[in-house]
């Protein structure tokens, strides 16, 4: 890596020059129509730390797309770790017109504007695809009182400050909002309820394991592994419907007891702002080609996580719709920073 | 006993060739990691990961975890020679360590932190086969009220490190307190006292804190000693080894250090340097030389670094049986085992207890080897001692500044690093002790989260800080320490103003 810094520019284009016509011709390259393709080095930016689960799926991507022969073997995930993905989403936007970097992101991309945390607007960025998707589920301590999601509700409804729910990440996250979309479904003030927020989904497995707190919310394929040893059990998902699998088959949605819970924490590839329309097409094209794959089959089964694919044009329209909703939301919760 | 059985299988894979190989580039590189100031085990395993994809999954985990070995081993180092923690678990290693240094005592210090750390890692390793599948509930007992009660303890603990004048400690505490608080809040998801910037929406790092007030600000003073033609070689006094003296005093608190740092490495939260700080005040609350701590004692440095490995044994412990990284360098690991398509969960002790075993088998040999490693080191490390002023204070810039830039790339965390330079410069012409604010960076976010935590679920009633025997135990032990560092000092000067500073 530092010697591909070292490299002047000339010769790190001759470098990548090299291995793609080595992927020419070992006819790996997955298109064949002339049209833009890069020519230097590409940049997979992530705005969290090597290892996280976000870091997983940057690296998933470039390896993916490294594979399919669309860029260069020297391209490397780039960590801009800080401030929930601001840090990130300004060095990308900075790169104005550059096709060379592309980021990973999920919904903090909308919601990091509207609770204050950063001035960048979604529409800085231009949108290439959705590439996964992941569902929150509900689950409680095997040993836990709770019987199902219909029980939860009731003992809601009773005491709405009985109940304690892990929110892994906090405020601001998609599990934090799955919460908050039961206590309005429900008419209860979410105030009352007792949300805690942990650094991540260990520690909120951790405290719910030693019934420290009631209720877990958080990625299925997080908790998934516990379920199988009995240690916890799923009551609900948050999600439009069941999930197809063996485990996740029994596990109703909330939407079936009457409660209005459903998200997607869909994953995205976004690219700077003022790029061609051969550049989007190249991008667009090579990251259906990576969803397509066998081994992004695989990855999403191993993680049980759920496959979805959008074109740029759906996830541009995708960020409209579900920034209005965020923005409803979060106003109704009080938390909205922005005017607009 | 059916792990029997996989522990010696466990050991046959670890002995293959190849994976002592691995071993050896694992520890290796781990030194190197450990010993550059910033990138500790965590940054360095999540560098190294990219490149161990597409090797056989059990030999790239065997490399992994001799990383992280050897960057535990590695982080004393320059804590010892330049006064500079190479990770957040060596500031401890480096209040009596630097001190040696500076007594020509450099040789002896790196020796008992080889040593104690040999002696944790191994003794750790075995607690770790024995006890993982009995103890791996124990961490679960551990809710918010109980990491407060503990972490308030490790507090009070702090305040005994205030030195001389219990108002200056006091001071640089609050200050680190205050600094704690900037960044978005866990509970609220607000961001506090940001300023607008996003480069500190996750906080001050504790690091650039550490590296600023210790290194750079040795580095100013040097620099002005330098300058008045006052700065002196340290250099080496009496053999690199220990004495016998020296060896008498440092066993003992490797014993203690290696229980302290096994148990505490199996709680969720805090990692290695907690385990550090209880063991250093330990060790420090039972010396009859209490005053002398700080100033160079081997006891000071032998306690916290058989802890600090110790404490990655422990940490192992729910990682390996329930799939629950506690701390940052498990959750690295926890990574790989995702990117190698293996299930980390309560249930990959059963499902793949050949992986398991020898990867922890293999931590017996790295942790040999490390020690085969290191001890010829020590007399090329101590050289560093000899180096002209006038090149070491570059040089010590040079490995800082790499190591802080390492750690997110960003040129605004070097910024930071250096005003906390410019602020030690300050407490040092004033004489305040900066290790105090320092740990307090480290204690305060879990201190405050924790708190609200517990009080969440409590529904704001306090009486849950009561409602645990563990929350007692550590509740009492605080009252306890509070009366020896507070009350009685405050009694004795009452009586005999003059004895004061004596403890």
């Amino acid at each position: 890596m530092l010697l591909s810094h070292k490299l002047s520019n000339t010769a790190r284009a001759r470098l990548a020059a090299a291995v793609l016509a080595l992927g020419f011709s070992h006819g790996a390259m997955a298109q064949s129509e002339p049209g833009w393709k890069p020519t230097e080095r590409v940049e997979v930016v992530v705005g969290v730390s090597p290892g996280g689960s976000m870091d997983r799926t940057a690296r998933a991507v470039r390896d993916a797309l490294v594979k399919g022969g669309f860029i260069s073997q020297t391209s490397v995930v780039v960590n801009k770790p800080g401030g929930g993905h601001s840090v990130a989403y300004s060095y990308t936007a900075r790169q104005k017109g550059n096709p060379h970097v592309i980021q990973v992101t999920g919904m903090p991309i909308l919601t990091n504007r509207l609770l204050g945390r950063s001035p960048i607007n979604y529409k800085e960025f231009t949108p290439l695809g959705v590439v996964f998707s992941e569902k929150t589920a509900f689950a409680v301590r095997t040993e836990s009182p709770i019987k199902d999601a219909r029980d939860l509700v009731d003992r809601l409804k009773l005491d709405p400050a009985g109940i304690s729910f892990s929110v892994s990440s906090g405020v601001g996250t998609v599990q934090y909002f799955s919460v908050a979309q039961i206590a309005k479904s429900l008419g209860l003030e979410l105030k009352k309820l007792k949300t805690v927020s942990f650094k991540g989904s260990s520690e909120g497995i951790t405290a719910t394991l030693g019934g420290h707190v009631d209720v877990l919310a958080t990625a299925v394929g997080t908790i998934a592994p516990f379920v199988e040893s009995k240690q916890l059990r799923f009551i609900a998902l948050a999600a439009d419907e069941r999930m197809t699998d063996e485990i996740m088959a029994n596990v109703p949605t909330w939407r079936e007891v009457g409660v209005d819970a459903s998200f997607d924490m869909w994953r995205a590839v976004i690219a700077p702002k003022n790029l061609t329309a051969p550049q989007i097409k190249f991008w667009e094209g090579a990251l259906k080609a990576i969803t397509m794959s066998d081994e992004w089959k695989k990855l999403i089964e191993e993680q049980q996580l759920s496959a979805r694919y959008n074109t740029a044009a759906e996830t541009a329209a995708l960020m409209d719709k579900e920034d209005k909703m965020y923005h409803e939301l979060l106003s109704a919760l009080g938390l909205l920073a922005v005017k607009d | 006993m059916e792990s029997f059985s996989y522990i010696l299988a466990g050991f046959a894979t670890a002995l293959q060739p190849v994976n002592i190989w691995y071993t050896f580039i694992g520890c290796l590189m781990g030194t190197v990691v450990g010993v550059l100031p910033g990138l500790g085990p965590a940054a360095g395993m999540a560098l190294l990961l990219p490149i161990t994809f597409g090797m056989n999954p059990t030999s790239a985990l065997i490399m992994l975890c001799a990383m992280y070995g050897g960057a535990m081993y590695g982080g004393s180092t320059t804590s010892i020679l330049i006064n500079t923690p190479g990770e957040s678990s060596s500031v401890m290693t480096m209040l009596d360590g630097y001190q040696m240094a500076k007594k020509g005592r450099a040789g002896a210090a790196l020796a008992v932190s080889a040593i104690g750390s040999f002696f944790a890692g191994t003794v750790g390793m075995l607690l770790l086969s024995l006890l993982a599948v009995p103890f791996s509930q124990f961490a679960l007992r551990f809710g918010p009220a109980e990491n407060f009660t503990l972490i308030l303890f490790a507090m009070v603990m702090v305040s005994a490190l205030t030195g001389k004048s219990m108002v200056r400690g006091m001071f640089a505490m609050v200050l680190g307190l205050i600094v704690c608080t900037i960044g978005i809040d866990l509970q609220s998801g607000m961001p506090r006292y940001t300023g607008g910037i996003p480069e500190v929406q996750d906080g001050i790092s504790f690091l650039l804190a550490a590296v600023g007030l210790f290194a750079m600000s040795e580095v100013f003073c040097t620099f002005e000693r330098h300058m008045k033609g006052k700065a002196e070689v340290l250099g080496i006094e009496g053999p690199l080894w220990l004495t016998r003296d020296e060896w008498k005093r440092s066993y003992m608190p490797i014993i203690r250090g290696t229980f302290i740092g096994f148990f505490k490495g199996m709680l969720p939260g805090g990692g290695a340097t907690i385990a550090t700080m209880i063991a250093y005040t330990v060790e420090r609350s039972i010396s009859k030389e209490k005053e002398k701590f700080g100033t160079g004692m081997i006891e000071g440095v032998a306690g916290p670094e058989a802890a600090n490995n110790a404490s990655s044994c422990g940490s192992m412990v729910p990682l390996f049986t329930l799939g629950l990284p506690g701390t940052g360098t498990t959750a690295v690991l926890m990574a790989a085992l995702i990117m190698f398509g293996l299930q980390p969960g309560p249930l990959l002790l059963h499902k793949n207890p050949e992986l398991v075993w020898s990867v922890i088998d293999s931590m017996y040999l790295g942790n040999l080897m490390l020690l085969i490693l290191n001890l010829p080191l020590i007399s090329i490390f101590v050289r560093i001692l000899y180096i002209p002023t006038g090149i070491l204070l570059p040089l010590i810039v040079v490995i800082a500044t790499i190591g802080i830039y390492s750690i997110n790339n960003s040129v605004f965390d070097l910024g930071v690093m250096l005003s906390f330079g410019v602020l030690g410069y300050v407490f040092r012409k004033v004489n305040i002790s900066p290790a105090p604010m320092v740990l307090a960076l480290v204690l305060g976010k879990p201190l405050e989260q924790s708190f609200r935590q517990a009080m969440t679920i409590s529904g704001g009633h306090p009486a849950v800080f009561l409602s645990s025997a563990i929350c007692i135990f550590f509740l009492g032990l605080t009252v306890a320490a509070l009366f020896v560092y507070l009350v009685l000092p405050m009694l004795s000067t009452r009586k005999k103003p003059t004895a004061a500073a004596a403890t």
